[in-house]
C-alpha cells in the first residue's frame, strides 16, 4: 500500500472503522509506518509494539507520535495532556495525537467499508 | 546673582561683587552645602561629616548657630533654608564651580570622541581656568572631603588629557610636549600623560626621545611603586619600534585615553533582570571600595545574572571579562579558563602580564565546586595588578582576606511575580495572568522567588494554564516532600522544578539535555547532534530538539557574534541533574564516548587548518573547546587511550602554535594511558610534540630524550615521513643549545628523507631552521641558499605563522649582511604581525631581534628597549631560555651604553640561568661580558676566565666572542702596564672584527676603546 493510503487508512480506524482497525492490527508486525505501528499499539494496547514504532520513527513528528501513545499506554494522563499540547502546537493537523489524547481506545468503532 | 567658588580658597560674589564668608566651620559648612547645591542635606550628616570625632559632643545648636553665621555672610538669610531634618543652599549648580567643571570634563570628553577637537579643546582649557591650586581648599582636613577632591581631580586630570590630545591632534605637538613635559613633572604616575608625551615626541621626529620617556616613566614606576608599566605604554612604545604608521595618522582616540568600552566579553544581550536594583546598585559600591566582592547564594536565585547586571554597568577601561568555571574541576582547569576568557596565548605568566597595569574587572562564576582554586587564581589576578577587580559567584564565601561577601537572597514576592508574569506573556501573548492573580502569587510563593525555578514554570505557559502549572508543581512538590531530608527547602524547590521540568518533555529531547550535559561548556550544535545520534535520536528528529530545550529556558544560547559561533549550554544545575538522569539510563558511557569522538574526528583537521590560510579559526576552536578537549581526553584515557592520542595529535599542533604549555600534561598523560600497545606512529607523533612544547619552555633535557624515543619508534616501523620529522624537530631543540652546525646537519638529514614524499610544510618549516642555524653559525652561503629556499617553499604553503618567519628570517640575513636598515624593516613587520595574530613566543624573539638590529644600525637606546620588551614577553610566555638569551644581549647593550650596574646585574641573571640549565644559546657571550666586566673591576681570577673563554671562543668559532675577551685581555694587560701583549690583543681582535660584524658593533668594545685611549696617552 502508498504512504496515502495508509495515511488514509490510519484516518479511518481514528474514525472508528472497524475494517480500517482491523487492518492495522493485521499488517502491525510487517509495515513500516510509525504511526500505523503506533495506533496498532495503542488499539490493542500492546505497549511492546512501541519498540519498534520508535525503531521505524525518524521525524520529530512521529517520533512524538511514540512518545505521546508510550505515555498513554502507561496510563499517565498527565503526561499525555502535556506532551499532546505540545505536539498539536507544532502539528496541529496531527490526527493520531488529538485522538490518543481524547482517551483513544475508548472511542466507539464503526463498521465501515476500507 | 550668587556664585560660589570652592576649587581653590573658597570665594563668594553676590552679581560679580566679592562676600566675605567667616573662615573655619562657617566656610566649611559653605562648601559642604555647595557640593550638593539644591539639594538638602540632613542635619545629622552635616554634624557627623563637619565635626567628624566630635560629633557626638556637638549639639544641633552649635550648627544652627554656624547656619546663621553663614546666612548673615551671604547677606540673604533665603539662601540657606531648612527642611525636613535639614539644610539647602539654593544655589543653581552650574553657579558652583565644582559642578561647572564636571560638566565641562564630560561635555569635552563627547567633543573629543566625536571629532570635535577644537571644541574640545576650548572647553577643556575654560574649564582648567576655574581651578585656583588646592582643590576644595575651603572645606578643611574632614575626611568627608575625600572622595569629592578625588573626583574633582580627576575631572581636572581628565580635562589636561583631553586638551593636551586634543591639541596634538590638531598638530600643536610643539607647544603640547612642553606642557606635557610640566604634566609628568607634576603627576608622574599618570599613565596616560605619558603615553600622550611618548607619542608627541614621536610625532615631532624625536623617536630617540621618545623611547628615552618611555624608560624614564618605567624607571619612575619600578622605584616608585614597583610597578611595570601598563598596557597603553607598552604598546605605544612597541608602535615606535615598528615604526607603526597609525601613531603618524591620527592622535590618540578615546581609547588612548582610557575609555575603551568594548575590551571584554560580557554577552552583549542577556536576559533581562527583573528587581534587584538594590542589590545591583549594593554590589556596584562594593566594587568601588572593594576589589573582591562575592556573591553568596542558592543555585538557582539569579547570582551569575546580577554579577553580568552589575559589571555592565560598571566601567573598566580594560574590560570586563566572565570566565565560567562551572565545568572546571582542577585548579589547572580554573586557571586555564580565565586564560582562555581573556584570550592569552601561554601560561600563567602571560596571564599576569596581560592583566599587569591594567583597569580590568573579572567575573568567576560558580566557584563553589572550586573554590580553594578560584580563592587562589582570584588573589593572583589581584596581587598581579592594583587595577583588577574580581567579582565573583558562588554558593559558598572564598574565605580569603579582604573579600566582601554579598549574600543574595531569592527575589521578593512581587518581584517573582513581574518576573513569571514577563516570562509567561513572553512564552504566550493572550495570556491574562490578572485572571490568575492569585495562582501566580501561591505559584511564586511555592517556588521560594527562585528565578530559575520560575523561569522554567513560566516556559511552560505556552501550552499549560497558569492554575496547572500551579496544580502539577503542587503535586510534585507533595510528592517529593520529605520531613525526614536534611537538603534545604529553596534546593529541594528547584530540583523538584528541573525535574518536573525534565518530566514534561519528549524522550527525543531530554536525550537532547543528556546530549548537551556530555559538553563542558557549551558545544556548537553540530557536535550536540553527533552526540545526539550516538544516543539513538536520528539526525533527522535532532534537528529541532535543541531549539525545543531552549525555547523550555533549559539550554543558554550563547552568540558573541565572534568566531566561536553560536554555543548552546545548560546552566550548571541542569547538566547536573542531566548527567544524573543520563546515568539512570546507563547512557553516559555511550554520550561521552560519542563527545570524545566528535573531538577525535576535530582534531583530526586541526592540524591542516592551522597550516593554512585558515589558522586564525582553527585556533579559536582548539581555544574556545579546550574545556571540551580536556574533557574527552580524560575520557579517553580511562576508556579509550588510543583515541586519546588521536586528540593530542591532532590538536597538538594547534597547541604548539597558541603557546599552550599545558598541552605537555595531556600529551604525556595520553601517552601513559596507551602505553606500548598503541600504534608507534601514534606514540612517536605524541612524543614530538611533546619535545617541542618542552624545547619552548626550556627542558631541553626531556625534549632531547623524548625525540631519541620517538625516532626509535619511528624507526622500528620504517616510516620515513616521521623519521624525517624528528629529525628537524631535533635541529629546532639542538639550536636552543647553540648547536648550530648539527642542526643544519639535522635538517639535510630531515630533507633527504623527504625526497618523493609531499611534504611541503614540513619542508618549508625545515628550511626555515635550516636558515636560523645558519645564520646564527654566521654560515653566510648556506644562510642565502636556505633563506632562497624559503622563499620558494612558501610559494605553496599558505599558514600566517609560517610567513611570519620567513621574513623575520629575512631580516636576519639582511643583518647578517649588514643592510640594517632592511632588517629593522623586515623583523620590525614580522613582530608586528606576530603581535596581531597573538604569537606572543614568536613576537619575543622577534622583538629581541629587532633590538639587536637597531643597534647594529647604531641606535643602542631603541634596541635596549625592544630587547627588554623581548625579555618580559618571553617570560610571560614561560620561554625562560629565550629570556636568558635576549638577557645576554641586554647586557651587551646596557655595558656599551655605560650602564654598567644594569649591565652587570642581567648579565649575572643569564649567566646563572646558563650554568644551570648546563648552556645554552650565546652563554659563552654571556660569561665572556661578565669576566670582561669582573676583570675591569679587577676581581680575582676573571683574567684566567677570559683566558678560557677565548680559547672556547676560537674553537667553537664565535668571532665576536673572540673579540670581546681579545679586548678585554688586552685591557688588563694594560692595566698591569704590558703595553705591548695590549697593543697586540687589540690588533688581533680588530682583525677578527670583520667576523664579527654582524653580531657586535665598534659600541660594544667597551674596553677596546678604554685601551685605545690609554695608549694614545
Amino acid at each position: 500500500m502508498t504512504q496515502d493510503g495508509v495515511d488514509n487508512v490510519i484516518r479511518q480506524a481514528i474514525g472508528g472503522d472497524v475494517d480500517a482497525i482491523a487492518w492495522i492490527s493485521a499488517h502491525a508486525d510487517t509495515i513500516d509506518d510509525a504511526v500505523a505501528i503506533t495506533m496498532a499499539a495503542v488499539l490493542e494496547r500492546q505497549p511492546d509494539r512501541l519498540d519498534r514504532a520508535r525503531t521505524v520513527a525518524a521525524t520529530s513528528r512521529d517520533r512524538q507520535v511514540v512518545a505521546v501513545a508510550r505515555a498513554h499506554l502507561a496510563g499517565d494522563r498527565e503526561l499525555v495532556d502535556a506532551l499532546a499540547r505540545d505536539h498539536l502546537v507544532d502539528f496541529p493537523d496531527s490526527l493520531i495525537v488529538a485522538w490518543i489524547a481524547s482517551d483513544a481506545d475508548a472511542s466507539p468503532r464503526r463498521q465501515g467499508p476500507i | 546673582m550668587l556664585s560660589i567658588s570652592v576649587l581653590g580658597p573658597v570665594e563668594v560674589r553676590r552679581s560679580g561683587e566679592p562676600l566675605t564668608v567667616p573662615r573655619g566651620k562657617t566656610s566649611e559648612l559653605l562648601v559642604r552645602l555647595a557640593l550638593d547645591a539644591g539639594v538638602f542635606v540632613r542635619t545629622d550628616r552635616l554634624v557627623d561629616e563637619l565635626w567628624a570625632a566630635d560629633a557626638v559632643h556637638t549639639s544641633r545648636n552649635t550648627l544652627q548657630s554656624k547656619i546663621a553665621k553663614l546666612r548673615r555672610a551671604l547677606g540673604e538669610p533665603s539662601v540657606v533654608i531648612s527642611g525636613d531634618d535639614g539644610y539647602m543652599l539654593v544655589v543653581d549648580p552650574p553657579d558652583v564651580d565644582a559642578f561647572a567643571v564636571l560638566r565641562h570634563a564630560a561635555a569635552a570628553a563627547t567633543s573629543f570622541e566625536t571629532g570635535d577637537d577644537r571644541g574640545a579643546a576650548d572647553l577643556c582649557a575654560s574649564a582648567l581656568k576655574l581651578y585656583r591650586g588646592d582643590v576644595l581648599a575651603g572645606a578643611g582636613a574632614g575626611e568627608w572631603v575625600t572622595p569629592h577632591r578625588a573626583r574633582l581631580e580627576e575631572a581636572r586630570m581628565m580635562l589636561v588629557e583631553i586638551e593636551l590630545s586634543a591639541r596634538l591632534r590638531l598638530g600643536d605637538v610643539g607647544d603640547v610636549i612642553g606642557e606635557l613635559e610640566a604634566a609628568v613633572a607634576t603627576y608622574p604616575f599618570r599613565e596616560r600623560l605619558w603615553v600622550l608625551l611618548i607619542t608627541a615626541l614621536y610625532r615631532s621626529g624625536r623617536q630617540a626621545d621618545a623611547l628615552a620617556a618611555f624608560q624614564r616613566v618605567r624607571n619612575v614606576l619600578a622605584e616608585e611603586l614597583g610597578l611595570e608599566p601598563g598596557p597603553q605604554l607598552r604598546h605605544v612604545e612597541q608602535q615606535i619600534l615598528v615604526h607603526d604608521a597609525s601613531l603618524d595618522a591620527a592622535g590618540p582616540t578615546a581609547s588612548a585615553l582610557g575609555r575603551d568600552a568594548t575590551a571584554g566579553n560580557l554577552p552583549s544581550i542577556s536576559a533581562e533582570l527583573v528587581g534587584r536594583k538594590a542589590e545591583l546598585a549594593a554590589i556596584a559600591e562594593l566594587l568601588e571600595n572593594k576589589r573582591l566582592v562575592v556573591i553568596v547564594g542558592p543555585g538557582g536565585v539569579g547570582k551569575t545574572a546580577l554579577a553580568i547586571a552589575t559589571a555592565a554597568s560598571l566601567t573598566a577601561a580594560d574590560g570586563v571579562w566572565l570566565a565560567r568555571l562551572d565545568t572546571a574541576t582542577t585548579a589547572n582547569d580554573v586557571t586555564d579558563t580565565v586564560i582562555a576568557t581573556l584570550n592569552v596565548t601561554g601560561g600563567e605568566a602571560a596571564l599576569n602580564e596581560r592583566v599587569r597595569g591594567t583597569d580590568t574587572l573579572v567575573i568567576l562564576d560558580n566557584c563553589e565546586h572550586v573554590i580553594d582554586a578560584a580563592a587562589d587564581v582570584a588573589v593572583r589576578l589581584l596581587d598581579a595588578s592594583p587595577g583588577v577587580r574580581v567579582l565573583c559567584t558562588s554558593q559558598v564565601a572564598l574565605d580569603v582576606d579582604g573579600e566582601a561577601v554579598f549574600e543574595l537572597a531569592p527575589l521578593d514576592l512581587e518581584d517573582a511575580v513581574e518576573l513569571f508574569t514577563r516570562r509567561a506573556t513572553a512564552q504566550r501573548k493572550n495570556l491574562h495572568i490578572d485572571d490568575a492573580h492569585e495562582a501566580v502569587h501561591d505559584l511564586c510563593r511555592a517556588l521560594d522567588g527562585l528565578p530559575l525555578a520560575i523561569e522554567l514554570a513560566a516556559a511552560r505557559s505556552k501550552t499549560l494554564s497558569i492554575e496547572e502549572i500551579a496544580r502539577r508543581l503542587d503535586d510534585r512538590f507533595n510528592v517529593l516532600s520529605d520531613p525526614t531530608s536534611r537538603r534545604p527547602e529553596r534546593r529541594r524547590a528547584l530540583k523538584a522544578t528541573i525535574r518536573w521540568s525534565y518530566e514534561l518533555l519528549f524522550p527525543d529531547d531530554q536525550r537532547g539535555l543528556w546530549a548537551l550535559a556530555t559538553f563542558a561548556g557549551g558545544a556548537p550544535l553540530g557536535a550536540v547532534d553527533s552526540v545526539l545520534e550516538a544516543l539513538d535520536v536520528p539526525a533527522v528528529a535532532a534537528i529541532d530538539v535543541v531549539g525545543r530545550l531552549a525555547g523550555r529556558s533549559l539550554v543558554i544560547v550563547d552568540d558573541d557574534g565572534g568566531s566561536t559561533g553560536v554555543r548552546y549550554r545548560l546552566l550548571d544545575s541542569i547538566r547536573a541533574f542531566a548527567l544524573e538522569a543520563m546515568a539512570d539510563a546507563h547512557l553516559i558511557d555511550a554520550g561521552l564516548a560519542a563527545h570524545a569522538r566528535w573531538f577525535a574526528d576535530a582534531a583530526g583537521s586541526s592540524t591542516t587548518g592551522v597550516r593554512s590560510s585558515r589558522q586564525a579559526e582553527h585556533l579559536s576552536f582548539a581555544r574556545a573547546e579546550r574545556a571540551n578537549i580536556d574533557a574527552a581526553l580524560a575520557w579517553c584515557v580511562k576508556n579509550d587511550p588510543p583515541l586519546a592520542l588521536t586528540i593530542v595529535n591532532g590538536f597538538g599542533w594547534a597547541w604548539v602554535v597558541l603557546g599552550d604549555t599545558r598541552a605537555v600534561e595531556r600529551i604525556t598523560a595520553a601517552l601513559d594511558a596507551a602505553g606500548d600497545t598503541a600504534p608507534a606512529g601514534d606514540r612517536a607523533a605524541a612524543l614530538l610534540i611533546a619535545a617541542w612544547l618542552e624545547a619552548s619552555t626550556g627542558d631541553l633535557e626531556r625534549a632531547r630524550h623524548h625525540i631519541a624515543v620517538a625516532t626509535e619508534l619511528a624507526e622500528s616501523i620504517g616510516d620515513l615521513d616521521l623519521q624525517a620529522r624528528c629529525s628537524y624537530y631535533l635541529a629546532y631543540v639542538v639550536s636552543h643549545d647553540g648547536e648550530f652546525e648539527q642542526a643544519i646537519s639535522l635538517t639535510d638529514r630531515s630533507r633527504a628523507l623527504y625526497v618523493g614524499l609531499d611534504r611541503a610544510w614540513d619542508l618549508a618549516a625545515g628550511w626555515l631552521f635550516t636558515a636560523r642555524a645558519a645564520i646564527s653559525a654566521s654560515d653566510h652561503d648556506r644562510s642565502v641558499e636556505a633563506c632562497d629556499a624559503v622563499d620558494q617553499a612558501l610559494r605553496t604553503v599558505d599558514d600566517p605563522w609560517l610567513h611570519v618567519r620567513r621574513d623575520a628570517i629575512f631580516g636576519e640575513l639582511a643583518r647578517m649582511q649588514h643592510r640594517f636598515d632592511d632588517a629593522i624593516r623586515h623583523i620590525a613587520r614580522a613582530a608586528a604581525t606576530s603581535g596581531r595574530l597573538g604569537f606572543l613566543q614568536t613576537e619575543a624573539y622577534q622583538l629581541f631581534s629587532l633590538g639587536r638590529a637597531q643597534c647594529q644600525a647604531g641606535d643602542y637606546e631603541a634596541g635596549r628597549a625592544a630587547v627588554q620588551i623581548a625579555i618580559d614577553k618571553a617570560e610571560a610566555t614561560g620561554d625562560v631560555r629565550m629570556a636568558a638569551l635576549a638577557r645576554v644581549h641586554l647586557g651587551r647593550i646596557r655595558r656599551a651604553l655605560g650602564e654598567w650596574t644594569g649591565a652587570r646585574s642581567v648579565l649575572e641573571t643569564a649567566t646563572a640561568w646558563h650554568r644551570v640549565a648546563g648552556g645554552g644559546e650565546q652563554a659563552l657571550l654571556g660569561e665572556c661580558l661578565l669576566a670582561a666586566m669582573d676583570a675591569a673591576d679587577e676581581v680575582p681570577g676573571a683574567h684566567e676566565r677570559l683566558a678560557a673563554i677565548l680559547a672556547e671562543a676560537r674553537h667553537s668559532g664565535e668571532a665576536h666572542v673572540e673579540v670581546l675577551a681579545l679586548d678585554a685581555l688586552a685591557r688588563d694587560a694594560a692595566r698591569m702596564g704590558d703595553v705591548d701583549t695590549a697593543r697586540a690583543m687589540c690588533e688581533t681582535a680588530d682583525a677578527r672584527m670583520d667576523a664579527a660584524l654582524h653580531f657586535i658593533t665598534d659600541l660594544d668594545r667597551t674596553d677596546a676603546y678604554a685601551i685605545r685611549q690609554a695608549l694614545a696617552q
